[in-house]
């Protein structure tokens, strides 16, 4: 790593930054600046998602990625926000005033333990070499050659192992390598550092108006210390990735399905869109949330189902000219390979890998207590009452059990373990591991709430804060 | 007690995540710069010298070809099966090709070699760099 590459970098994630904050002007904009500062890792994600979306257009259509591309695009994404936020005449925010007298001994301990916790993260990727197998074989390569060749290389990315495995996560780190001015493979392992981060603040900045700290910052530590997590997190391999922005997009559909916004709908498209070409298991991710959000607002459905629709033609059409372009040159991996009526033929896998599947979920050494912690603040919240959001996540968790089931039973080549190195399931949970450490306090905070429904109601009233 | 259970388990687990950040952080810094440029290699058993010799010696717009057989002095059980792959990450943008001028013969039988080729350097444990005369 040079400190050269280093500034390189981080100047690349400020772009991400600056290109997702015209996306947030120009879907809800901020009344003041302390607001935008809560809403930084939202932006930040939306930054990464829209951009990266529309590199993979570029490249789909063959327009060659340089520097002053990437900027380019990135200034046309803004300019778009902008031009929103003027139609639906949003005022400039006022400097706000940040209360920090507020924050109490407990919760600012919360916060400085966050804070050594992702600069002791930061120190232990700074110098990390390119050792995982995935990482050289073919997420880096594909890369180095749209870095290198300025595009979809015909070549490499028929070549290279996973030819139908989306785009969006090499076009980000091409990108990054023209920031560094080089393919620093190194320093590349802060990208996923910024990645995360941005990710916790998008948590912490959609879940604190919504939960109180005493319920929300046990669980943002309890994901944080999760193994997987710990072990994995700067991998520049896209699991990860893809699990931040579903996680966040299915939590943003919740939140609409309680509060109706616009905004949240289109963010969370943004965002599913994203996860689609992050990784091939993206399509499933969506599809569940999908399916449980129009399943819980049946009763809703003339005002919510056109959204939902809306959400996925936006995120679909995200992912379409992907799927063109790998379909007309015939590449293979798609979809398990007995995915569709092989699966009758694989019945005697049905079972063990439903198994695995559950199994892998409530794995301590993995998730530690989150998937117990999950199932228990689902029964928690419908018990209360609160039947929409434990609803759609106990269905979110349910579809997405289900797909992951359908993944190991339609590849007969995999074995029914958690070893990763053969069988990707503990990969793959991943993301309602996640998902499930933002909606366990929401859910628990909705049940504690149901005995005050004067405080419940003020909560989620303050929490929709728009500009005036 | 979801969150007395949340927050037991997260303390309990805090300590040895930072430890094992430091760890990684110190395992890392005692790495040298060859280590850390070869990496992912050092686990297939490739020999650290041939690589750089080979990304010094093949122009990066030039292609080659890997021939890989069994005179491997220095080998692991994954060094023959997935040499060539990591060759191709490592040497980009270097292109491979089956007609390509560059020969790398990673341990194999330099008799079975076109008789046009021209060994450039041997690193002397059966991984000689050349190319084809034209």
């Amino acid at each position: 790593m040079t400190f050269s590459s280093l500034i390189g970098l981080t100047l690349f994630n400020l772009f991400l930054l600056a290109v997702g904050a015209g996306v947030l002007w120009g879907l809800r904009g901020w009344s003041a600046w302390p607001e935008f500062g809560r809403l930084s890792g939202l932006a930040y994600l939306l930054g990464t998602a829209a951009f990266g979306s529309v590199l993979v257009l570029e490249l789909v259509i063959g327009i060659p990625i340089s520097l002053a591309g990437i900027l380019a695009t990135g200034a046309v994404i803004v300019v778009c926000g902008l031009a929103v936020g003027r139609v639906a005449r949003r005022p400039w925010p006022t400097l706000g005033v940040v209360d920090l007298g507020r924050l109490s001994l407990p919760a600012a301990g919360f916060l400085a333990a966050t804070v050594v916790y992702f600069e002791a993260l930061f120190r232990s990727g700074r110098l990390q070499g390119l050792i995982e197998w995935d990482a050289w074989s073919f997420w880096i390569p594909k890369a180095k050659a749209i870095y290198f060749f300025g595009g979809l290389d015909e070549q490499f990315f028929r070549d290279l192992p996973g030819p139908a495995y989306p785009p969006l996560l090499p076009a980000i780190n091409a990108s990054a390598f023209e920031f560094m001015g080089s393919p620093d493979v190194v320093t590349l392992h802060l990208q996923p550092w910024f990645l995360c981060l941005g990710f916790v603040g998008a948590a912490l900045g959609l879940l604190a108006p919504r939960v109180s700290w005493p319920l929300l910052w046990p669980f943002v530590l309890l994901m944080l210390v999760m193994p997987t997590l710990t072990n994995g997190a700067l991998q520049p391999i896209a699991d990860f990735p893809l699990d931040y922005f579903f996680a966040i997009g299915a939590l943003l559909i919740g939140l609409a399905l309680v509060e109706g916004e616009r905004w949240q709908f289109i963010a969370a498209a943004f965002l599913l869109g994203a996860a689609m070409l992050t990784k091939r298991e993206g399509l499933i991710l969506f599809v569940c949330i999908l399916a449980a959000a129009l399943v819980v607002s049946v009763g809703k459905r003339r005002t919510v189902w056109p959204r939902l629709a809306a959400v996925g033609l936006g995120a679909g059409a995200v992912a379409v000219p992907w799927i063109v372009w790998f379909s007309t040159r015939d590449y293979s991996g798609w979809g398990p390979e007995a995915g569709g009526t092989g699966l009758l033929a694989n019945l005697d896998r049905a079972w063990p890998s439903l198994k695995l599947t559950l199994s892998t979920f409530f794995d301590y050494d993995l998730w530690l207590v989150v998937g117990a912690l999950a199932v228990a603040a689902v029964a928690l919240s419908f018990v209360a009452g609160m039947r929409l959001l434990s609803g759609y996540f106990g269905l979110v968790l349910l579809f997405c059990l289900a797909g992951f089931t359908w993944i190991t039973w339609g590849l007969p080549s995999l074995p029914i373990t958690k070893d990763a190195a053969v069988n990707p399931i503990g990969r793959v949970v991943g993301s309602i591991a996640l998902l499930s450490s933002l909606f366990i306090p929401l859910l628990l905070q909705q049940a504690w709430d149901r005995s005050d429904s004067a405080r419940a109601g003020e909560r989620w009233k303050r929490a929709r804060t728009r500009p005036a | 007690m979801c969150v007395t259970a949340a927050f037991a388990t997260a303390v309990a687990n805090y300590p040895s995540a930072i430890a094992r950040f430091d760890d990684k952080a110190k395992e890392n810094s005692a790495l040298d710069f060859l280590d850390r440029e070869v990496a992912g290699g050092n686990s297939l058993g490739v020999d650290q010298d041939s690589l750089i010799d080979i990304r010094s010696l093949i122009p990066t717009n030039e292609r080659y070809r890997v021939i890989v057989g069994p005179n491997l002095q220095k080998k692991t059980y994954l060094t023959a099966v997935f040499v060539e792959s990591f060759l191709t990450y490592f040497l980009m943008p270097r292109r491979p090709s089956a007609s390509a001028r560059w020969v790398i013969c990673y341990g194999c039988e330099r008799a079975s070699l076109d008789p046009r080729f021209e060994a450039i350097k041997d690193e002397g444990n059966g991984i000689v760099i050349g190319r084809l005369r034209q």
